[in-house]
């Protein structure tokens, strides 16, 4: 989990991607699929094009949010590593 | 598809959620984010029932189509669909992707697939082409080139629909079904499948742009399409799914579709219409800048002011829930953007008996496929 926490978050440069009034669109191109992201997974991948470590990005949704670090950090990590693992983003 | 809630990640089997969020999203906020561009009217192919209507005007050249996808980009398009005419026709063609790329959409290819070059297959990856859209007519030369008039041209679209496939491009065939076809349209689905491409079946003709019916002498009469909407709903259920979702209410309050809230589409003279079936000029590139139309036009005001509430046969009526309902089919064939499109109806009223037929008379039903 520390690994993660040391990894920065960026857009896969390759998939187009708009924000539509806070909600973001991604099309990944290897599956020409389209993902949906609202709320604070939209604010979560917007970071991601800040170069920030998850480390970072935790911090700053803890700060953004009402909600407890531990929680933030769990939650942060399974969901940039699922969006890691639909090709959304890249963990470097 | 991928939504997120809060925290939590679904994954929806049905991608097509996904892009009704984007149109909904977008048709709110009032963002072009699905633009399709016509890059020339020009043709290699003499399809019987082409809509095109080909003009005296230049089409737009490669500085006026960069400075297009600039606007666009910048006003939030985030598909875009490039059409025709055939687009192979127009040799700066690999510019203007390259161009398309760097502005960031995810690029739809349309084509008769005749005049791929095969060298441009293996850059379509590089140029984030998402999906490449191919029209087929036939599952042999004999049927397909009696629409197309162009000996060979079945052998080269199929052709080039293998070579892509080989390079892991993504391949919809459109299979337009005709008088000239109709007999065939299993086999033209099988043909599909063992190219390994997605499809989809469309039996409604559109008259032209300028108001010609000419092409609407081929269309296949409504009710023998009957049979093309039971096997579709078989192969992909999605009657099933627009009823199960439908509530009168919600309906009500909603837009009729996207067009000129969240799409447009671009003429090779650079017309702007709010949708390529919606023969209603919204301005010209050439004499404003995207921005000012898309923001400006009176004409993109008329159509986002309509709501299905507004639309008096439609409100009421009881196919609602199976309509697609269309404004531009319906200004196309009679002139208004309120009253409905009689063929629409006609059409609507075969989807909701293929429905009764299928899941209310104890049919049974293949599982979708994707
Ligand atoms: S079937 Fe015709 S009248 Fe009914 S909703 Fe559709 S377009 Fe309107
Ligand atoms: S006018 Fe018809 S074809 Fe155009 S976006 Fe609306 S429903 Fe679709």
């Amino acid at each position: 989990m520390a690994e993660v926490m040391e990894q920065v978050m960026v857009h896969n440069a390759d998939a187009a991607a708009r924000v539509i009034d806070g909600e973001a669109f991604i099309i990944t191109p290897h599956d020409n699929q389209i993902h949906n992201l609202t709320g604070v997974a939209a604010r979560v991948w917007e970071l991601g094009g800040e170069g920030l470590t998850v480390q970072r990005i935790v911090e700053r949704i803890v700060e953004e949010y009402d909600v407890k670090p531990e929680v933030a950090k769990r939650d942060v990590i399974s969901f940039v590593r699922d969006l890691a693992q639909r090709k959304i983003v890249t963990l470097k | 598809m991928t939504r997120s809630r809060g925290w939590v990640l679904e994954t929806s089997s049905r991608s097509q959620d996904a892009l009704d969020s984007l149109i909904k999203q977008a048709s709110l906020a009032l963002v072009p984010a699905v633009v399709k561009l016509d890059l020339t009217y020009a043709c290699n192919q003499k399809c019987v029932h082409c809509c095109v209507v080909p003009e005296r005007r230049e089409d737009l050249s490669l500085e006026e189509i960069r400075v297009l996808f600039a606007e666009i980009a910048d006003k939030g398009c985030l598909y875009l669909s490039l059409s025709g005419g055939e687009i192979f026709l127009r040799k700066d063609l690999p510019d203007i992707l390259e161009e398309a790329q760097r502005c960031g959409f995810s690029l739809r290819l349309m084509t008769n697939g005749s005049l791929i070059p095969p060298e441009m297959i293996p850059r379509m990856r590089k140029y984030r082409v998402g999906e490449v859209d191919v029209s087929l007519y036939g599952d042999t030369a004999e049927v397909h080139e009696s629409v197309t008039r162009v000996a060979g041209s079945f052998e080269k679209t199929v052709a080039s629909i293998r070579r892509m496939r080989e390079a892991g491009i993504r391949i919809k065939i459109g299979l337009i079904i005709l008088k000239q076809n109709i007999h065939r349209f299993r086999q033209m689905v099988d043909l599909a499948e063992s190219l390994g491409t997605t499809w989809n079946l469309d039996g409604s003709i559109l008259r032209r742009f300028d108001g010609s019916e000419a092409p609407l002498a081929f269309q296949v009469p409504v009710s023998e399409l009957a049979d093309v909407v039971e096997y579709r709903e078989r192969r992909m259920p999605d009657l099933k799914h627009m009823k199960e979702a439908w509530n009168r209410e919600k309906w009500l309050e909603g837009v009729p579709c996207g067009a000129g809230r969240a799409m447009c589409t671009i003429s090779p003279y650079g017309d702007v219409f709010p949708c390529s079936v919606m023969p209603m000029l919204a301005g010209n590139i050439r004499e404003q800048s995207f921005a000012e139309i898309w923001d400006h036009s009176e004409v993109l005001k008329r159509v986002r002011a309509i709501r299905r509430r507004d639309l008096e046969t439609c409100a009421t009526c009881e196919l609602a829930p199976f309509c697609v309902l269309c404004p531009g089919r319906s200004v196309l064939d009679n002139g208004s953007l309120t009253e409905p499109s009689l063929f629409r109806c006609s059409e609507t009223a075969i989807h909701r008996d293929v429905y009764e037929k299928i899941y209310l008379e104890g049919g049974s039903c293949d599982e979708p496929r994707e």
